[in-house]
């Protein structure tokens, strides 16, 4: 019963971190979704004995118009028809199984391709193995990010220690480079891998704008270049 | 003390290139631009080779996760397929051992034996998780029997250590066997004629046996990017330019062994009658002003003359001379002065005040 309860809260936390985690990417996500109370979650994912399904936390969300806008390519000099925007709908699904190899994630990437899913989230308990990792880059265009649960206990954006980072749009971006005559290779850099590079599921090229407080400057930006 | 010295101001920015300079610069560039190209393509062509074979070794490991074959998709109208055996070892080729271990994991997770050509569960979804695992990569729990487990173990140390991207092309492909496998090959095609190859070649039986164990493993990483092109430097003919002092010419303004450059003239100017201006580059000595001699100029490189005209220069007292490296006084000291130093990197003839004898320093 008690380790119910606990996985239960743990659960808890993990889908209000992923839901915070995508209405920051900007997707279409209510402010109830993403700060669930427990006694709504226990309503909502736990079966008769108490314990949580994890099959029933899986949720698509859909991006909003002005992530939209920010991952639509500038249109290329002499290209007639309206660019398309290089993001879609998410699905986030949560796995509890002992151990994640090539055949989970697989069939995790063929039900994306089938629902036409632009995205997958896969939250895993155990860690995937080695090859099953090699996969996701192997099912591109399909985008499949990959998280451990306890990646997701706390809101790691949340943090007074971390800086807020914003994704620039392709538009921003060309603006960022013209002012200072920079080429995007002269500027910082984060990796992708990056805690909060995963968290706003940067890609390679983009550029993240980073807004620190400082008690001498106020606030100041700096910019960073994904690799 | 140096205050009414003036010495030639030599300017220190780099005097203009001519425009052959030019052009060489262009052409050295140039080629060293198309050198890095070179490497930086030879680099991305080796990339590219390891990301195909990685690709390679994933498809491979997910193919051989669905194995065996079933044998009720081959309809009866088409040619018989290759055994599966045959098929495990070509895909197995490109494998180091811990792909194998990949493979392996991935299967028990797919609750297969990790032995690719049984269709058996393993034994491990009982096993408890909280045993320590074995110190070798081969965990029994993985297979459902001893025998799938021995067998997998005779391939994995057959296979070769060294990630097959790097592997040496003109090597034969190690011939991985498996276990219960007759010792004469039954497929007599490229397996047996490298074997005689390399019977012919010499080099024996236990060469293949080597190679097949991967006793000797032979990669090519050193040599893929760096090509066995030695450029010996030229060696320089040591020319002593020092004086015949050269033995005691250990100066204590020396910094580290080299000796700081100073105008011959600086210090010098103040014991002058206090005309200004004294040792002013490129002045012509004139006789009421004294006398220049031309130590040196004939070419002496051992500084004799040098020395022997201290001797009769010297009329105030008792002095010192310091040679540098290249033989060239540069530091003196007389009694009663700082001492004061020369340079002879010109042409320079120095004037010295009246009464005073003139003396110029060369380098030879
Ligand atoms: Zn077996």
């Amino acid at each position: 019963m008690g380790d119910d309860q606990r996985e239960l809260s743990r659960l808890w936390r993990i889908l209000r971190t992923t839901k915070q985690m995508c209405a920051d990417r900007g997707y279409e996500l209510t402010d109830e979704e993403c700060n669930i109370s427990l006694a709504d979650f226990r309503a909502q994912y736990a079966d008769e004995s108490g314990a949580p399904q994890r099959a029933k936390m899986a949720f698509t969300a859909r991006p909003s118009d002005d992530m939209v806008k920010r991952y639509t390519p500038l249109p290329r000099p002499g290209q007639q028809d309206e660019p398309m925007p290089l993001i879609g709908t998410i699905h986030v699904e949560f796995a509890n199984d002992p151990s994640i190899g090539i055949k989970h994630l697989k069939a995790f990437a063929q039900l994306l391709n089938e629902k036409n899913y632009y995205t997958g989230v896969f939250v895993t308990a155990a860690a995937p193995t080695s090859s099953a990792l090699k996969i996701v880059p192997s099912v591109l265009p399909t985008q499949i990010e990959v998280f451990r649960e306890e990646d997701l206990l706390v809101n790691i954006s949340r943090h007074e220690l971390v800086p807020k980072h914003t994704l620039l749009s392709s538009e921003d971006k060309k603006r960022l480079l013209e002012r200072y005559r920079l080429k995007e290779t002269q500027l910082p850099r984060i990796r992708m891998d990056d805690p909060m590079a995963k968290y706003l599921g940067l890609r390679r090229g983009q550029v993240v704008k980073i807004i620190r407080k400082s008690e001498t400057a106020g606030r100041y930006a700096s910019y960073r270049w994904v690799i | 003390m140096a205050t009414s010295t003036q010495v030639p101001i030599k300017s220190i920015l780099k005097s203009a290139t001519t425009s052959l300079d030019n052009q060489q610069n262009d052409k050295t560039r140039a080629q060293k631009d198309r050198e890095n190209l070179t490497i930086a393509l030879k680099h991305a062509h080796l990339i590219q080779h390891q990301k195909n074979l990685q690709a390679l070794i994933l498809s491979a490991i997910e193919t051989l996760l669905d194995f065996p074959p079933l044998n009720s998709t081959t309809t009866p109208t088409s040619p018989p397929p290759t055994p599966p055996q045959t098929q495990l070892l070509n895909l197995l080729s490109p494998f180091q051992p811990s792909d194998l271990d990949d493979l392996v994991t991935e299967r028990r997770i797919d609750g297969k034996c990790g032995y690719a050509l049984c269709p058996n569960p393993p034994r491990s979804s009982t096993a408890p998780s909280w045993k320590l695992k074995p110190n070798t990569a081969i965990n029994p729990s993985d297979y459902c029997s001893k025998p799938c487990q021995f067998r997998t173990q005779h391939i994995r140390d057959q296979l070769s250590p060294i990630p097959a991207w790097e592997r040496d092309p003109s090597q034969p492909p190690i011939r991985i066997r498996l276990l219960d496998e007759p010792e004469e090959p039954t497929n007599p095609t490229k397996p047996v004629a490298t074997a005689t190859e390399a019977h012919h070649d010499g080099s024996g039986p236990h060469k293949i046996l080597a190679a097949e164990r991967a006793d000797n493993p032979t990669s090519t990483r050193p040599a893929r990017v760096l090509s066995p092109f030695i450029v010996e430097k030229a060696p320089k003919p040591f020319v002593p330019k020092v004086s015949s002092l050269g033995s005691a010419k250990v100066s204590s303004t020396a910094i580290e062994g080299y000796e700081p450059r100073r105008r011959l003239g600086e210090e010098r100017s103040s014991v002058g009658s206090g005309r200004g201006g004294v040792g002013r580059g490129k002045r012509k000595p004139k006789d009421g002003f004294g006398k220049v001699e031309g130590a040196g100029r004939d070419g002496d490189a051992d500084g004799l003359d040098d020395l022997k005209r201290f001797d009769d220069v010297d009329d105030r007292g008792v002095g010192a001379i310091m040679y540098g490296m290249d033989g060239e006084v540069v530091k003196e000291v007389w009694h009663g002065e700082a001492g004061s130093s020369g340079d002879a990197d010109e042409e320079q003839e120095e004037e010295k005040g009246e009464g005073q004898k003139e003396k110029k320093v060369n380098d030879g």
